[in-house]
This record gives C-alpha cells, sequence and structure tokens, in this order.
C-alpha cells in the first residue's frame, strides 16, 4: 500500500497519479449549514475532502485538533485566516485564467497543523480541496472533527451521528 | 468535440476525471443540494452534485438538455418516467476495494424526460453529464421545469433570471 510521510507528498502524489476520484463507501458525505463535502479519495490516514460552500458564508475561529491539513483552491471566491490573522484579500485574483478556470486554481492557500483558523465565502461561493493526515483516528470528515463554535443545526447534527457511530 | 452526452461522459471518465471547475457560474445551490461545475467545454459540461441525507427532488426536467448521470457515493434513488427504476437499496454495499459497489455506474436521462430523486441517509453524490443543446450551460438547477425543492431553488433560480 502506497504511504505519504506528511500531507504535502500526499498531495503531489495524487495530482500525479491524475486525481483519482474515489470515494469511500463509508461516511463519504457531509453537511453543514455553510458547505457540503465529498471525501473524494481515502487510504489509511490520508484523505482528501471536496468542499463546496455556500455564499456569503464564515465560520468563526475554530481548530481540527490532530489533523494536518492542506487547501487547494478550486473555485469561486474564499479565504482562510490562520492564527488569528485578517482574512488576506484576494479581490485582485478574482480573474479568470487560462481554459476559463479561475486563476487560483490548483493554489495551495493554507498549510494547518491542528491550528485555528477561518474560513470566510463571498458572494460567488467557493470550492477547495482539503488534503489531510489524520494522527490519531480513522479519518471521517473535518467537519465533525471541529472544535470551536460550529456552523448551525446541521453542522450540530452531523457531529452528533459522527459520534454516537 | 463530442457529437453527445454520452460520447462526452466516456471520454471524461476515461480521462482521468480532469478537475476543472470554471471562472464563471461554477457554484449553485437549492434547499438540499449543492453543486460544483467539474469540467465546461463548449455546449457540455458535467456538475458534481452533493445531496442532503433523507431528501427529495419532485419530477422534473431540465429543457434542452441531454444528461447522464454517474454514481459516486451514498444512497441515490434515481428514476425516470417510463423506465424501469429498480430499487438501489439491494447495491448498498461496499465493493471489494472499499467503494460503493455502484461507482461509475450511468444512467441516461434524455431531454424532456422527467426524472426524480429520492437520498437515503448517508447523503448522496453523483456526477450529472449535460450537452445543453441550445444555450450555454449554467447549471441543470437553474434550468429547471416542475416544482422546485424549496425557497432556496426559487432565490437561485430567480438570481440567475437577475444578471
Amino acid at each position: 500500500m502506497k504511504e505519504w510521510n506528511e500531507v504535502e507528498a500526499f498531495k503531489d502524489w495524487w495530482v500525479a497519479s491524475g486525481c483519482p476520484i474515489r470515494p469511500p463507501f463509508e461516511h463519504p458525505i457531509h453537511i453543514t449549514d455553510m458547505a457540503y463535502a465529498l471525501t473524494v479519495y481515502r487510504k489509511g490516514q490520508y484523505q482528501i475532502e471536496l468542499y463546496i460552500c455556500k455564499p456569503n458564508t464564515q465560520t468563526q475561529v475554530h481548530a481540527h485538533p490532530g489533523i494536518e491539513s492542506l487547501s487547494v483552491y478550486l473555485s469561486g471566491n474564499l479565504s482562510f485566516a490562520t492564527d488569528g490573522a485578517p482574512f488576506p484579500d484576494l479581490s485582485a485574483y478574482q480573474k479568470e485564467g487560462a481554459n476559463g478556470t479561475h486563476m487560483l486554481l490548483g493554489k495551495s492557500l493554507e498549510s494547518i497543523n491542528g491550528t485555528p483558523h477561518a474560513l470566510k465565502v463571498n458572494e460567488e461561493g467557493g470550492s477547495f480541496l482539503l488534503f489531510q493526515r489524520w494522527s490519531h483516528k480513522k479519518p471521517r470528515s473535518v467537519a465533525v472533527e471541529y472544535d470551536g463554535v460550529t456552523l448551525g443545526k446541521k453542522h450540530d447534527k452531523q457531529i452528533e451521528v459522527a459520534n454516537v457511530e | 468535440m463530442w457529437n453527445n452526452v454520452q460520447e462526452f461522459r466516456d471520454w471524461y471518465m476515461t480521462s482521468g476525471m480532469p478537475l476543472r471547475p470554471p471562472f464563471k457560474n461554477p457554484v449553485f445551490h437549492t434547499d438540499n443540494a449543492m453543486s460544483l461545475c467539474m469540467f465546461r467545454e463548449g455546449r457540455f459540461q458535467v456538475e458534481l452534485y452533493l445531496t442532503e441525507p433523507y431528501s427529495t427532488s419532485p419530477p422534473h426536467t431540465h429543457p434542452g438538455v441531454d444528461s447522464a448521470f454517474v454514481y459516486l457515493a451514498g444512497n441515490i434513488q434515481f428514476s425516470l418516467e417510463g423506465r424501469d427504476n429498480p430499487d438501489v437499496q439491494q447495491w448498498q454495499k461496499p465493493s471489494p476495494e472499499g467503494y460503493h459497489m455502484l461507482l461509475g455506474k450511468t444512467v441516461d436521462s434524455p431531454d424532456g424526460i422527467p426524472h426524480w430523486l429520492k437520498i437515503g441517509p448517508e447523503g448522496g453524490a453523483f456526477l450529472s453529464f449535460e450537452h445543453w443543446k441550445d444555450k450555454d450551460p449554467v447549471s441543470v438547477t437553474v434550468n429547471w421545469d416542475g416544482e422546485t425543492v424549496g425557497s432556496e431553488h426559487d432565490k437561485t433560480i430567480e438570481k440567475v433570471k437577475g444578471e
């Protein structure tokens, strides 16, 4: 079985392998009041979730304990803030790039090792990939491994279901 | 370029499923689903749909669009008017590799034939391959003939009409 020693190496392998989309049978989909997520690939302690985020939404500062992650931009208008810093202004990059895609497509946003962070999504909505390495338990979704104020009733329910199973 | 949606689907599935969302109109949402356009070229596109557990969509069509659906994950009962619609619960099992045993299975949804969805407790994820025959692609979420899913869906349709 292929193994990786860090999340960046996992990302590089996945991209070099043609970005295989192979959702697991077990716990592939997670829903919150802000975003819907699909695990597009999972192997061992590593997985990738694809997040689709609703327009004009924002998380409060939160953390995912025991999870090292790397976010990669897909589309829309979103930004991450880490360690209490303000959200970076990415308005200069809200432009069309090659092949009609977003000019930030494929750019790495933030590398987070369990540290507090927040996500803001503007009126276009947005989507990103989240590459993850779970250090202490089987991967499920960062949406349910969540330390901070939750996003609402759907999020609370999702966490409750995960804790019961 | 492709002659029909089946050719497009087959090309996409055998070309590494390129993840290339367009800058324009990539993300849509309704009361119980969200979509991301994964790839768009000319009058062809593929949207990823993620749907909430226990959600449904009433019978509807997407005028001028030939579609083909590909199963990814979860528990999705997709039904087409006038067709045999087998109960998918018999296939709610993992494959030997740990994927859903329906991963990659496809159903054609020709223009004009009503279809509807019923989602089980796991939620659902599928790809919607689309050939927009008489206009540029946006999202089948807003190219919708039939009862909508709810007020959020209505707002999304209105927003696009206003653009």
